[in-house]
């Protein structure tokens, strides 16, 4: 393979291992957006890290066969894809003790904590995270790709391939039955 | 704190909680680590052309495969010959039941005597040249066949020397055939049963009287 000097001594990368313009455009602009997909998933950065980068690969790939000019919409065929790799990585989640949680929240809120203060806090993370988990699985999958924040409705029901309308009802009912849990757990806690 | 006031506390907490869950910041250099992990595997991985003749390769390949495989088993297919839509005549079956009905007849009528024996013999030897014929018949015809299929298993045969000359004797002279049989002597002439006069029964024979005489 030849491999001018001049790129040897500037420090470029060879020829053969320069990316399509393509490719390395889409790296530039979603890489975020599929990250945060991923994380949602998997609430792991190391582990939303490799999804991430395996979602490229197979645009990468996809590239290679010249099928690239046949997606339409990029942001949600990536979207997609790091959905699904992001869903095959997906480990048991760490059990944490719904009512340890539910304390620490409470003690926040005793010692006069605010809304952002107890919002922010590990414990209602953790909290949130156990409730979101609870969900029935169609609520649960649209609501982690809403709060990712990255995609909008139809985007969400492309990856789902769903109605756009039943994204919209399905996050309704998901954000009614997380309020209905949340105040199961602090009605639980204030009768203690 | 009122149902209200608690229920829109959990309101703003589940949304500002929310808020948070998404709120993620990937480490450092993430651009960079995804695009040195393509660079790599675009070094690694074969051109987009090398797929496909690859899988063109082995699409041609079982093509051809599955042609050859057909062409084999044709090429194994037993070839029937031309005309031939059922057995093939069996001579042999059709000479024995021409002689030996010969033999057996020549035999018989030389017990008997006279002229029964000439006129027995006359028609025997007429049916004898029938068969004859038919026989040749069925001979000419295998051998035509024979000439035709070379495949025929068991070839026909025709008949021996001493059945032609048979044939031909019964063909010329049919009173003087019974002559060429060996003669069997005083034992052939004893084993013939004489002529017995039996009178034949009446119903006159069946009445009571002489019903009673006899018991």
């Amino acid at each position: 393979m030849f491999v001018p000097e001049q790129a040897i001594l500037s420090g470029a990368p060879p020829i053969a291992c320069t990316l399509d313009a393509a490719v390395e455009e889409a790296v530039r602009e979603h890489s975020r957006a599929v990250y945060g997909i991923a994380f949602s998933v998997l609430r792991n950065h190391q582990d939303a890290e490799d999804a991430t980068q395996d979602a490229f690969v197979r645009l990468l790939r996809y590239g290679k066969q010249n099928r690239l000019t046949t997606v339409r919409n990029l942001r949600a065929w990536l979207a997609r894809v790091v959905w699904r790799v992001a869903l095959d990585r997906r480990r048991a989640v760490p059990e944490v003790s719904l009512q340890e949680v539910a304390n620490a929240v409470s003690g926040l809120r005793a010692r006069g904590a605010g809304v952002d203060e107890i919002a922010a806090s590990e414990q209602m993370k953790l909290l949130l995270g156990r409730l979101i988990e609870g969900l029935p699985r169609n609520l649960r999958d649209a609501l982690t790709l809403s709060v990712t924040g990255e995609l909008s409705s139809p985007e969400i029901a492309t990856v789902l391939g769903i109605p756009e309308g039943s994204v919209r009802e399905r996050l309704w009912r998901a954000r009614r039955m997380l309020k209905e849990k949340l105040l199961a757990v602090q009605e639980g806690q204030s009768r203690r | 704190m009122s149902q209200n006031e608690h229920s829109r506390f959990v309101d703003d907490l589940l949304d500002a909680s929310l808020a948070q869950y998404r709120s993620v910041e990937p480490r450092p250099g993430l651009e960079n680590r995804i695009l040195a992990r393509l660079r790599t595997e675009q070094a690694t991985s074969p051109p987009g052309w090398a797929w496909r003749m690859g899988a063109g390769l082995i699409g041609a390949g079982a093509i051809l495969a599955l042609v050859s495989i057909a062409y084999r088993g044709r090429l194994e297919l037993p070839i029937s010959p031309a005309g031939s839509h059922g057995p093939a005549p069996r001579v042999e079956a059709s000479r024995n039941t021409a002689t030996v009905p010969l033999a057996q007849s020549l035999t018989r009528r030389h017990k008997h005597s006279g002229i029964e024996q000439s006129a027995e013999l006359q028609r025997g030897s007429a049916d004898l040249v029938s068969k004859s014929a038919a026989v040749s018949r069925s001979v000419k015809t295998a051998e035509g066949r024979q000439q035709r299929r070379l495949d025929v298993f068991p070839s026909p045969a025709p008949l021996s020397q001493e059945e032609r000359l048979l044939v031909n004797l019964v063909r010329q002279s049919p009173d003087g055939a019974w002559v060429a049989l060996p003669d069997q002597g005083e034992a052939g002439a004893n084993s013939r049963v004489p002529d017995q006069n039996i009178r034949p029964l009446e119903m006159k024979d069946l009445s009571d009287d002489a019903m009673d005489g006899t018991r």
